[in-house]
């Protein structure tokens, strides 16, 4: 029975052929999901992974991980796929098998808050075409080992405290065929890190890369040259980090390149006029390093540049001719440079742009009117050049302006009279200029207006009383003019004012508006050099934000508001006028007000003086409720109310006449013998006698001897039945 | 909630689109300040948070370095509540959020921004205490927190503001008594008054500050 047996046993082999190949399918598939499991269970509690659990009937060869949360695998049953993004992982990559897991194609872990360092087992993953692990709080270094990854084309390591540098031996070393390096990276991102040091030139030999973004790290030296060998590069984004020396030129021959980001190095030397080459050019940032030389003159030759800044820099020369037809512009930030050029001859129109900012350069011509047609224009910014000729009317029809910031140039002309169609406006920043005629009365449409500064110019003519529509107001400055006539009331309707009303240097007549009382949030006040005359009106003691007050070259005569601002200023703030007094050095002290209009002003002073003591009564009743349980210490508190009271009847601290009091022991006192001298006395007898009774009052608690005098309950009981008794 | 909705949707198209928001922790703060505010104007139109740093945002000003100064949203019909991240504004000298209609808690991390001289929160629907940690805006000048719905009392820590210059905390539900040392005395009762408080503290034999 030989052959029997042969038969048998080559059946037998055959089924445990067969036995092992299924096995080890499942085999594989229980090793991933093992490696997964004890990695979960080095994580501690992390409620997202509840359903990666090994059921309890099942063996150890049906357990599959492939339908546990963020798991994918392939038609074998291998994980291939691990999705765990911003799902609030803690923990770290320590106990992951990777050699358990390399049918890995995909593993993204970005947004957590894993720690610990990146495991150099993680060069196993031989398949493996995506790695994101940006986000979270990984620290250590970059393993060598992900030079192993050939097959990785994204790779993303940004936002972690990851250390060190980039070793070249990460990427290809250039002799072919490449065995290790990452050879297929497309997408390189180490965005945010503490990585450091140079960039290798190797990176040059990763022939596909697209995207390198190495942005706020602390990479220096040398922008390698033979990034211009990288013929797919799209987004090169170096900004934020130490880089020095020059831009290779041969970067201009990316054709591909869209997104060029070198904002805040240490850059110098002349930008490559090859940049002009790179047809593909949507955004240019040089912004914050230290160019000299001249700008790409055909940097929109390609016609598609959005974003252009060059900002902060030692450019000089021309605007870049391209520029003038380059329609698809949509922010442009050049300032702070030292570029020379011509508004009006230089740009064109830019339907799109919705910012520019040349301030600082040495820019002539004008502000032509085919600015009008820049219909998305938020800011305008040409502050401190040379430009001249006037603001073309067509600025008006921009009602999307924010801000026009024209100061610091030689702008002569009138301001359009359409002025006020800016309803959008916020800013409008046109000091130092050569600006004459008057200021249009259609500014009342500035509604949204927060900042006017139109100071240091040759205006002239009034200032129009159409300004106090313009609610919005925070800052006023019209300094430095030749504005005549009086100043508008209408001013003391802004009461946004909140940092500064400057009038000052004009020409200015007539009085102070008693209207500023209501001016209650502005800090500063200007009104010096003109011809003001009359008093500094007494309501502007209800300016209580004022901390700076200058009144100093008018004609201005009287006494200074009471409160403290005005009589605690710089004698500065009040010199060469005709006649102010008041208790400020310099000012000569004035005299009692001896000549008050009478009639109706005794009968409100008679109000404020029973005011007064109806609030010392109310003060005195809230205490009185809580004292009158006290101890005998409590009489010092009573003697205290009394000499309160003497002093709102007096109007000073009563001194003396408390002690005259004492000696002369059970004298009636009348209210005209201890009067406020300021204050005419009383005519209705019931006032007298009210008051006769509160000095009675005042005087028993004022008494030598504690004990004798009134408690306070006793007081509060005494002045109740008073007030009611004089009704 | 139909704009939050809308802004997160481009938020995070731009996410996906472009590799990163700017790092700028000023920034960050304020366009986390942008996403707790209702904002039916469209004030904040222009905080673009792909930007490098806030500094061409409007209503937003900063110094030669790139950081934010001045604050100025009063006036801007914007309601919602504040948030702790503004106190990472450590080199802001301007809070003006007046005259709105923003609610909720003043945060105390306010107390963290060291430079501030001027903060103006009046006239909005602000609850809860004035925040103790105001004593360490050693730089502060104006404090206008009227016409809120504040409650508690004045912390006494705030008679250590020396520069303090104008102080109103009028039409609130503020109690307790008024301090009176330091830059307190000479503020007039008119920045204290429409509140439940107790007339100003007296010192003496009998301690009258009873708090509330």
């Amino acid at each position: 029975m030989a052959l029997g047996s042969c038969v048998s046993l080559q059946l037998l082999i055959e089924w445990i052929v067969l036995f092992l190949f299924f096995s080890e399918a499942s085999f594989a598939s229980n090793t991933e999901a093992e490696a997964l499991l004890k990695w979960k269970d080095s994580l501690g509690n992390q409620s997202i992974l509840q359903s990666w659990v090994a059921p309890e009937n099942s063996s150890s060869r049906t357990l599959s991980p492939c339908l546990w949360r963020g798991i994918t695998c392939d038609n074998a049953g291998n994980v291939t796929q691990i999705n765990l993004p911003n799902v609030g992982l803690t923990g770290t990559l320590q106990y992951l098998n990777f050699s358990s897991l390399t049918n890995l194609l995909r593993l993204d872990l970005r947004e957590n808050q894993l720690t610990g360092t990146i495991p150099s087992s993680i060069g196993v993953l031989y398949k493996l075409q995506y790695l994101d692990l940006a986000t979270n709080l990984v620290y250590g270094t970059l393993p060598l080992s992900l030079a192993n990854l050939t097959q990785a084309y994204e790779l993303d390591f940004s936002r972690n405290n990851i250390t060190g540098i980039i070793d070249p031996r990460l990427f290809p070393d250039g002799s072919a065929p490449n065995k290790t390096g990452l050879v297929s990276l497309k997408n390189f991102l180490l965005q945010k890190t503490r990585i450091g040091g140079r960039i290798p030139e190797e990176i040059g030999n990763c022939k596909f890369l697209s995207l390198l973004a190495l942005d706020e790290s602390r990479f220096y030296g040398p922008i390698p040259s033979s990034l211009g060998n990288l013929s797919e590069l799209t987004v090169l984004r170096l900004s934020g980090n130490l880089f020095s020396g020059n831009i290779p030129p041969n970067i201009g021959t990316l054709s591909k390149l869209t997104d060029l980001h070198l904002l805040t190095n240490q850059l110098s030397g002349f930008v490559p006029a090859e940049l002009g080459n790179l047809s593909s050019l949507t955004v240019l940032h040089l912004a914050e390093n230290q160019f000299t030389g001249h700008l790409p003159q055909q940097i929109c030759q390609g016609g598609k540049l959005v974003n252009f800044s060059a900002a902060y820099n030692n450019f000089s020369g021309p605007i870049p001719v391209s520029l003038k037809k380059c329609h698809t512009l949509y922010r442009v930030r050049l300032e702070h440079n030292q570029l020379s050029g011509f508004l009006d001859q230089d740009f064109g129109v830019y339907p799109n742009l919705t910012y520019i900012d040349l301030s600082f350069n040495k820019v002539r011509g004008e502000l032509s009117p085919k600015w009008g047609e820049c219909k998305n224009l938020t800011a305008l910014r040409v502050a401190g050049n040379l430009l001249g000729g006037k603001i073309p009317d067509e600025v008006v029809l921009l009602n999307q302006l924010r801000v026009i910031d024209l100061s610091s140039n030689q702008i002569s002309g009138e301001l359009p009279a359409q002025l006020g169609k800016l309803s959008n406006l916020l800013v409008l920043n046109l000091k130092d200029n050569m600006l004459s005629g008057q200021v249009p009365v259609g500014i009342e449409g500035l509604s949204s207006l927060e900042d006017l500064d139109l100071s240091s110019n040759m205006l002239s003519g009034p200032i129009p009383y159409q300004i106090g529509e313009c609610s919005k107001l925070r800052f006023l400055s019209l300094g430095m003019n030749s504005f005549k006539g009086t100043i508008p009331y209408q001013i003391g309707n802004l009461v946004g004012l909140h940092d500064l009303l400057d009038l000052s240097y004009n020409l200015l007549s007539g009085g102070i508006p008693s209207q500023f009382a209501k001016l209650t949030s502005l800090a500063q006040l200007n009104l010096s050099h003109n011809k003001l005359s009359g008093s500094i009106p007494a309501s502007l003691s209800n300016m209580l934000s004022l901390v700076s007050v200058n009144f100093s070259h008018n004609n201005l005569e009287g006494p200074l508001p009471d409160t403290s601002i005005f009589q605690l200023a710089d004698p500065d703030s009040y010199s060469n006028n005709k006649d102010l007094c008041g208790e400020v050095q310099g000012l000569r002290r004035c005299t009692t007000r001896a000549n008050e209009k009478d009639g109706g002003m005794k009968k409100s002073k008679l109000v404020i003086i029973v005011a007064s003591i109806a609030s010392a009564l109310f003060l005195s009743l809230a205490l009185a409720e809580l004292a009158y349980t006290m101890e005998v210490n409590e009489k010092s508190d009573v003697y205290s109310f009394g000499v309160l009271a003497f002093e709102v009847l007096m109007g000073k601290h009563p001194g003396e006449l408390i002690s005259y009091l004492h000696s002369s022991a059970n004298q009636e006192i009348h209210f005209e013998d201890a009067p406020d001298p300021r204050l005419p006395p009383p005519a209705e007898r019931k006032a007298v006698d009210l008051l006769s009774r509160v000095i009675t009052l005042a005087r028993s608690c004022t008494r030598v001897d504690p004990r004798s005098r009134p408690t306070m309950r006793t007081v509060s009981q005494l002045l109740e039945m008073k007030a009611a008794g004089s009704e | 909630m139909a704009h939050l909705y809308r802004l997160s949707i481009v938020l995070s198209f731009i996410l996906t689109v472009s590799p990163s928001l700017s790092t700028n922790t000023e920034g960050n703060a304020l366009h986390a300040l942008r996403s707790r505010l209702s904002d039916p104007t469209n004030v904040l139109q222009s905080w673009d948070p792909t930007l490098v740093n806030p500094c061409t945002w409007f209503h937003v000003t900063c110094d030669s370095s790139n950081h934010v100064t001045r604050l100025d949203l009063g006036n801007s019909n914007i309601s919602g509540t504040l948030g702790p991240e503004l106190g990472e504004l450590r080199h802001l000298k301007y809070l003006e959020l007046y005259r709105n209609d923003i609610g909720g808690k003043i945060p105390k991390e306010l107390g963290n921004m060291k430079n501030l001289v001027s903060m103006d929160i009046y006239g909005n629907r602000f609850e809860g205490e004035i925040p103790k940690s105001f004593a360490m805006l050693k730089s502060l000048r104006f404090l206008r927190l009227n016409n809120n719905k504040l409650s508690g009392s004045i912390p006494r820590e705030l008679t250590t503001l020396k520069d303090l210059k104008v102080f109103d905390v009028s039409n609130n539900d503020l109690c307790g008594t008024i301090p009176v040392d330091g830059p307190f005395a000479s503020f007039p009762m008119e920045s204290f008054e429409n509140n439940k408080l107790n007339g100003p503290e007296l010192k003496g034999l009998v301690p009258y500050d009873f708090g509330c």
